[in-house]
This record gives structure tokens, sequence and C-alpha cells, in this order.
């Protein structure tokens, strides 16, 4: 099926018709255009012959993409016969890169879309560890299916770290205004897994709570959207956005920590000595700790704690 | 909610309590072996919970019939008994804990009027007060109308002089009890809300005013009466009308018959948000500010909590300076801020509850 090993000219591929592909662009094929202009192409494309006598790409868009880039004009492929359809030259696609290497979330999702035209969900999990080198389950195909769905910039934010799984699949029961406004939240932030979740959910919830659409949760509340303005650099307006949203999801939490917060910085502890206070204020116990490297500093920090028995705001703090 | 299956024990004897129960259902029971069965029938339903609150199981309890109130650690508990005569509910509050506490959720109905019997009268013997309760898995009065168990524990109980029955409801089910010889041993109690919460979060309870007209009734009855603001939902506009509720409690009733008032905040154990958020979509109950407290369960952040019994309990002193107030599952820094003393020391606030139930149910008060 595939065993025919030809040369054929560059120009007569079509690169832009791109139903095998599975792989994102990759940005920069400088090193690739470089290792084949050294030890030339050690695994020759595959291509479809088309009734026209051009050639759509099964595998390869980036070795055919460095060769332009170094002004070759011809290319050893392997080509399929030409009664080949579409869905087996779909297979071998995914099969390639799979057992090449594992494939990527937005390599998998883009894969199980493109199959879905052809396939159930049940006949993709049988043959799931023979075409994607891994077994899937059913619920799992069903999800990547979902965030395939998902409009653009979704595949790429996920491609980018920008967009776990996880979240994506929160966002998925979503509204596609609400979709559209979380990609766009997550596309000027970089946030861990865990921190997306948060603030979807609190963003939601809030929402939910005022009773209005996620999308005008920043006008309606009033507020100056942290992430319209040309702000700083990406970790810290991530951490604005984040703490601007917990505030909206607890405002009386949020705004006891700071209150408490001020109230210790103003007892002007040294710096080696820390005073915490409670979990989210449901206890009553606060914490003094402070580090020593030797006997004078142990004293230093004893001395600092009794000047401190005459402060008042450290006795409104714990007896508050 | 109307019974629309109706399981039965292959093991329990058909005798007058569940011929008059089948016979007030209306429905033919499918007799069971195992109540693995029932448990099938519910969990294959899109919704169990649901499915669970239109599928009677009528049973035997083959546990612990009388047994302590669970509580929590951290938090004060008010050494409540329970009589265990049935779990989950007919009713659907959006707030329930019994949709995530039990897995799935089985509506019993815990047949055995001998065994509850003998177990009472064993209770009876001791040198000791007894709150009992049978509200802490089940609504103490959804079976009322089909039940001959509310008028046997009433009865049974007014044959002493150590424990008061507590039948904590949602309902207006009183029509069987409200004639009764009941000795002053049982209280009627009623958990109570503002018209917004019973409206939009307890699908198929009666209305407050109904509720408050059935406790009125009571009260003209010789009943003693309860009153439990459990759960507290904050919202936007809560404190006035909390303090409505308050008010209006007063127009149906006297402080003299009320034996105690408790007021919880909703509090919720983690797995019931999912469960809320599925079934009652519309609800923003767990979009408060709750913060894991340290029993592990959510609660509004403290100071919430405490503006808003602070705002209730002055309403209640107002038009009630003596009826007996406390906390379910409150820690000592509500209590001392807000009742400005802490039952500390271990069963305490028991003891305190006693003193109430004797002096109001008159009970051996040398029993205390």
């Amino acid at each position: 099926m595939f065993d025919t090993l030809r040369e054929i000219h560059i120009s007569d591929i079509d690169i832009r018709d791109e139903r095998y592909r599975i792989s994102p662009e990759s940005e920069n094929i400088s090193f690739l255009s470089h290792s084949i202009k050294k030890m030339g192409l050690m695994n020759p494309p595959v291509v479809r012959p088309m009734d026209d006598g051009k050639f759509i790409l099964i595998s390869g868009f980036n070795r055919i993409k460095a060769l332009q880039q170094n002004n070759e004009s011809k290319v050893r492929v392997r080509s399929t016969d030409t009664h080949i359809d579409d869905y087996h030259c779909l297979l071998f696609a995914v099969a390639t890169l799979a057992f090449k290497r594992p494939l990527t979330q937005v390599e998998l999702i883009i894969s199980i879309k493109r199959l879905s035209r052809y396939l159930d969900r049940e006949d993709m999990t049988k043959i799931s560890s023979a075409v994607f080198n891994t077994q899937l389950a059913q619920e799992f195909i069903d999800d990547l299916m979902n965030i395939g769905s998902l409009p653009s910039p979704a595949l790429k934010l996920i491609h980018t770290g920008q967009l776990s799984l996880k979240s994506a699949k929160k966002l998925v029961r979503l509204d596609l205004d609400a979709i559209s406004f979380f990609l766009d939240i997550f596309s000027k932030i970089r946030a861990s897994a865990s921190v997306q979740l948060e603030l979807i959910q609190n963003i939601l919830e809030t929402s939910l709570r005022e009773g209005v659409h996620p999308k005008s949760l920043f006008q309606e509340l009033n507020l100056p959207n942290p992430l319209d303005g040309e702000t700083v650099d990406m970790a810290i307006r991530t951490h604005h956005f984040r703490t601007l949203v917990f505030e909206q999801r607890y405002p009386v939490l949020s705004r006891t920590r700071q209150a408490v917060q001020d109230k210790i910085a103003s007892v002007k502890l040294p710096g080696t000595i820390k005073l915490i206070p409670p979990e989210n204020f449901e206890s009553r116990k606060y914490s003094i700790s402070f580090t020593v490297k030797n006997h004078e500093e142990f004293e230093k920090n004893i001395q600092h704690l009794t000047d401190a028995l005459e402060n008042m705001t450290l006795r409104e703090i714990l007896d508050s | 909610m109307k019974i629309e299956t109706l399981f039965m024990d292959n093991l329990l004897p058909l005798d007058d309590e569940t011929e008059y129960l089948i016979s007030r259902i209306h429905l033919k029971p499918q007799k069971i072996h195992d109540s693995g069965e029932v448990y099938d029938f519910i969990n294959q339903a899109d919704d169990p919970v649901s499915l669970a609150k239109k599928t009677l199981y009528i049973t035997q309890n083959k546990g612990a019939v009388i047994r302590n109130c669970p509580g929590t650690c951290h938090y004060t508990c008010c050494d409540y008994t329970i009589l265990h005569t049935g779990t989950f509910c007919t009713m659907d509050c959006a707030y329930c804990i019994l949709q995530a506490y039990f897995h799935p959720p089985v509506l019993q109905y815990f047949a055995g009027l001998d065994q509850i019997g003998q177990e009472l009268q064993a209770v009876f013997r001791q040198n000791k007060i007894f709150r009992i309760g049978t509200g802490e898995y089940t609504d103490s009065l959804i079976w009322e109308k089909v039940s001959l168990m509310p008028e046997f524990l009433v009865k049974t109980f007014a044959g002493q002089k150590n424990s008061v029955l507590e039948l904590k409801t949602k309902t207006v089910n009183i029509e069987s009890l409200i004639s009764l010889d009941h000795n002053e041993k049982t209280i009627m109690a009623w958990s109570l809300n503002t018209p917004e919460i019973i409206r939009s979060q307890e699908k198929g309870t009666a209305s407050l005013t109904a509720r408050l007209e059935a406790a009125k009734q009571a009260e003209s009855k010789g009943y003693r009466l309860a009153f439990h603001f459990d759960p507290i939902v904050i919202y936007p506009g809560c404190e006035d009308q909390y303090k409505k509720v308050i008010q209006k409690i007063f127009e149906y009733v006297r402080p003299e018959t009320i034996v105690w008032i408790s007021l919880g905040t909703f509090r919720f154990m983690p797995g019931l948000k999912a469960v809320i958020e599925k079934r009652f979509p519309e609800s923003t109950l767990c979009y408060g500010e709750f913060i894991q407290g340290l029993d592990n369960k959510m609660r509004y952040f403290k100071p919430l909590r405490i503006h808003i019994y602070k705002e209730m309990i002055a309403g209640l002193k107002a038009y009630a300076p003596d009826v007996f107030l406390y906390f379910c599952m409150e820690d000592e820094e509500v209590w001392e801020k807000c009742l400005g003393f802490f039952p500390g020391k271990e069963r305490e606030l028991g003891r305190l509850l006693d003193q109430c139930a004797a002096g109001r149910c008159n009970l051996n008060r040398a029993l205390i």
C-alpha cells in the first residue's frame, strides 16, 4: 500500500491540503532545514497521488516546508497506491506519528476529531492501541471530541500549555460567549492547571451568584479588567487577575485577610519573625515563628517579641 | 412527592403496622429478599436521588435503633439521641445533606413498633434524661398520614418522665397526633426559613405560614414547641427576612411554650456541592463565601456567621428573652461573641438542653 518509493517535484505537492495533518505547524523549522542540508532527508514523506497528477501529504509537512526553505525542487517520497481511501490515509498519518513518539494532547484531539468522521467512539476505542499506541477509554474519547469542538484558539492554547485539558473540559459545558470569554482570558495569562480551574470556578460562581453572564461580570461589577491593558509581564498580570477574581468571589474573606495583613505589617516585627493568621480565620490560632542561626539571634528575637507585648495593635489582632 | 414504587422486605411480617402503611400508600409491594435489589433499582436512574424519593422500601432496622447524634469534631454538639425510624425524605430540599450522605439514598421505613417500644422502655428505665428525636436521617412526620408510628411514639413517651420526644419537621402533618394525650413529653419542632428560601430551596415542604399555623394548633393542644433555623442561608437582605420570620413566630405562638430554638448556618460536606449543582442548577446556595471548616465541612466564613447570628439573636431576645437559644455545631468564638457564653465542658450543652426539657416538659428534675 505504501511501498512505492519515487522522486517527485515539490511543486506537485498541494501543501495547502492539510486533511491528514494532525500536528500543529511548527513555527521554527530552521533546525530541521539545517539537518536536511547536512545529513539529507532520513525519512521520506508519505504522499497520496490524486487524479489530477498532483499529490497531497499524509506525513512530512514540516520536512516539505524545510526542503522548500532549502530551495530544493525535488523530493523522494513514499507514495500510496491510487485506490487508497481517506480513512486509511488518516489512520496511517496518526499511526506513523504515534509509534514514533507519544502524541501530544492537541495531536490526539485533532486525530480523534478527524477519525470521528469514519468511526464511532466504540470502534475508536477498539482500534486505539493499534493506531494511537495507547488504549483510550470511551469517556476520554468523548472528552477529546468535545474539546476538539471548542472554537479557536482553544487548541492553540492547549498546545502552548495555557489551557489544560481539565480546564478545556470545563469550558465545553458553557455557551459560546462564555467559552470565547475564557479563551480570551487564557490567551492573556499563563497559569498552572489548578489555577486555571480556580479561575474558571470563581468566575462562574461569582457570575451565577450575581445573576450576570461571565462575559459581562467585570462591567456589571464596575471593575477594570487587568487583562484589558498592555500591562507588565504575563506572570504579574496573571497574579493581578487571579487576585481580582478571588476578591469578587470571596469579598469579605479578602477584605478581612487584607485588613489583618495590614495590621500585622503595622506591628513592624523584624523580618525574621513571622506572624501567620489562622487559615481562613476559622480557628483562633495564630502562629508565630522565627528562625535563628545562633543563640545571639535567638536572644534578639525574644527581645523583639518581648517589646511587641506592649504593642496595642498586636493585642488587637490576637484578641479580636 | 408521591410514592411510585413500593418494595418490602420479604422477611417482614404483615401486621397491623405494615398493613396500615401499605393500605394507605395504595401500591402493591414488591417483596424482595435482598436490599441490593432496591439499591440496584435506584442506581440505574440518571438521577438516583429523585427516583429514591419516589421509591419506598419497608424494612426492619437491622442496626442500632437508638444511637447518639454523630456531631463532628471541633464544634459543640447538642448530644441528641436519635431514634432511627427511617432514612431519607420525600420532600426535596436543595441543601439536604441526605442526598450525599447515603450512597445511594434509599427511602426506608423501619417497621417494628414492638422492637422500638422495647428499646424505648430500656431507655425510660435509665436514671438519666434523654432528648430523643427521629429527625436526623429523615423528616419526623413525612409518614404521619400513612403510618401508625408517630401516634405510637407520642403515646409511648406520654407514659414516662425521663425523656422527651422531639418530632422535627417541615410538614404540617399533625392531624393524627393533635388529640392525643401527650403528657407534655412530645416537642413538636419545625425547621424554619425565610419564605424566599422555602420557595426556592425547599421543594415540596409546607409554607412558613402553614408551619406556624400547625405550631399554633399544636400549642393549643398543650404540645411543647421548638424551632430550628437550620440551615440559615446568607444572601442579600437575609437579615431583615429572618427577622420577619422571627416576628411571625410570635404572632402565632407564645414564648412560654417554646422549649428551645436552635440556629445553624448552612454547612455541607464538599461532595454535596456537585449534587446540588446537578439537581438544582438554578440554586446559588453553594456560591456564598464558604471556607473549609475544621471538620472539613464547608461553612460560611466565620464573621458572616457571627453577623447573621447576632442579628437573629437580637430579634429572638426581643420577643422571647427567656427561651433557650443554642447553636448547632458552632465553636467557642461564635458562642461567646453571639450568646455571651460557651458551654465548654463536655456534654454541657446537652445538660443545658436537658434542663430546658425538664422545666418545660415536666420531666423528673432529680435526673439532671
